[in-house]
C-alpha cells in the first residue's frame, strides 16, 4: 500500500490500539456511526449519506439518540 | 373469551417515539419531516481515504468500499441527475483514490468537484476526474511526490516502482484537466514551496492559473454548473428521441 499524503506518515501510521469507540449501523436505510450509549441506544456521531435531504431529518442529527437493535420489533 | 380476542389484529408495538415515526413513514406514507426532494446528490470525500488497510483510529477515513457503491447506485438510480463532490482530504491510498476518480471520470450523470478547504495529493486527480472542477479562494491543494512508507529496500527497483506509481496520478490528471505533464511535475518536485517535502501549495486560484481546476467558486457556482449539465443532457436525450 502506498499512501500518498502531505501528513507525516508518523502521525498517519500512529496506533494506540484504543480501537474505535464508534460503531456503523444502518437505520432507516441510512448508514450511521452512532456511540454506542448502553443498552440498544446509541448517539449519533455521523450520519453518511450522498442523499442531502437525509441530513434534514430531525431524527438523523448528530446528538440524537437512537434504539440500536431496529431489526428486532 | 379467547374467541372475542382472536379477529382483533395484534396491536403495532410503538413503544418509542422515534419508532412511531418510522411506523408512520412506513404505514402512511407520512412524516412531518420536511421532504425536500432533490435531483441532486452530495459525495463528501473527507480526511484520509482508506484502501487496502484500515488506518488507526485518530485518522478521520473516507472508506473506499464505502464510495465504490454509492457512486454505482447514483449512476443507476434515475432520480438522480448530478452528483456534487464536496472535497476536504489530506489524500491517502494512491489505488483507492484512483479507483474513485476511474468511477467519477466514466459515470454517465453530470459532475462537478468542489475543493473546500484542502483537496491534497491523492485529492488532486479525485477534483480534476468531475466534469467540471472548482475551488474555493481560500482552498489549497499540495502536489508532492509519492513516498514509501515501511521497508524500503535500496534498490533501482523500487524507484521504477514509485515512478511508476507516480507516473499513474500524473497521467490521470493530465488527462482529466488543462494542465500540462511538464507543469505538473515541475510542480510535484519544485524545492523551497513546502518545509518538510518537495512540492507545490496552490491556493485556490493558482490552481486555476495553472490549469489543474476549472474556476474559483463555491456551492452558488457548483449547482448553477450542474443544473446547465443536467438540462444539456435533458435536450441531448430529447434530440434522440425526435
Amino acid at each position: 500500500m502506498i499512501l500518498y499524503t502531505p501528513l507525516p506518515l508518523e502521525l498517519v501510521l500512529l496506533s494506540d490500539d484504543s480501537g474505535s469507540p464508534y460503531q456503523e449501523i444502518e437505520y432507516d436505510g441510512v448508514t450511521l456511526v452512532v456511540e454506542p450509549m448502553g443498552i440498544g441506544l446509541g448517539k449519533i456521531v455521523q450520519v453518511k449519506s450522498t442523499d442531502p435531504s437525509v441530513y434534514l431529518r430531525p431524527e438523523l442529527q448528530p446528538g440524537q439518540q437512537i434504539p440500536l437493535s431496529t431489526r428486532i420489533n | 373469551m379467547q374467541d372475542k380476542h382472536e379477529p382483533t389484529p395484534p396491536k403495532p408495538r410503538k413503544q418509542t417515539q422515534g419508532v412511531k415515526k418510522i411506523d408512520t413513514i412506513k404505514e402512511f406514507g407520512q412524516t412531518d419531516v420536511p421532504t425536500v426532494k432533490t435531483n441532486i446528490h452530495c459525495l463528501p470525500i473527507i480526511g484520509q481515504i482508506e484502501g487496502h488497510l484500515i488506518l488507526p483510529p485518530q485518522n478521520k477515513t473516507t472508506k473506499y468500499e464505502h464510495i465504490i457503491p454509492q457512486l454505482v447506485a447514483i449512476e443507476q438510480n434515475p432520480e438522480i441527475e448530478g452528483l456534487l463532490i464536496i472535497l476536504n482530504t489530506v489524500g491517502g491510498d494512491v489505488e483507492a483514490g484512483l479507483a474513485i476518480a476511474e468511477i467519477i471520470v466514466s459515470m454517465t450523470k453530470p459532475t462537478v468537484s468542489l475543493v473546500l478547504g484542502g483537496g491534497h495529493s491523492i485529492g488532486v486527480p479525485i477534483a480534476v476526474s468531475a466534469r467540471y472542477s472548482l475551488i474555493a479562494e481560500t482552498a489549497t491543494m499540495t502536489i508532492h511526490p509519492i513516498r514509501l512508507s515501511g521497508l524500503v529496500i535500496g534498490v533501482p527497483q523500487t524507484y521504477e516502482y514509485m515512478d511508476k506509481m507516480q507516473d499513474r496520478v500524473i497521467r490521470f490528471v493530465e488527462k482529466h484537466s488543462c494542465i500540462s505533464e511538464a507543469k505538473f511535475r515541475e510542480l510535484m518536485f519544485q524545492t523551497g514551496e513546502l518545509a518538510r517535502d518537495i512540492g507545490t501549495v496552490l491556493v485556490g486560484r493558482d490552481a486555476v492559473e495553472v490549469g489543474l481546476i476549472d474556476d474559483v467558486g463555491g456551492i452558488n457556482k457548483a449547482i448553477k454548473k450542474l443544473q446547465e449539465f443536467i438540462k444539456e443532457e435533458k435536450n441531448k436525450k430529447g434530440d434522440y428521441l425526435h
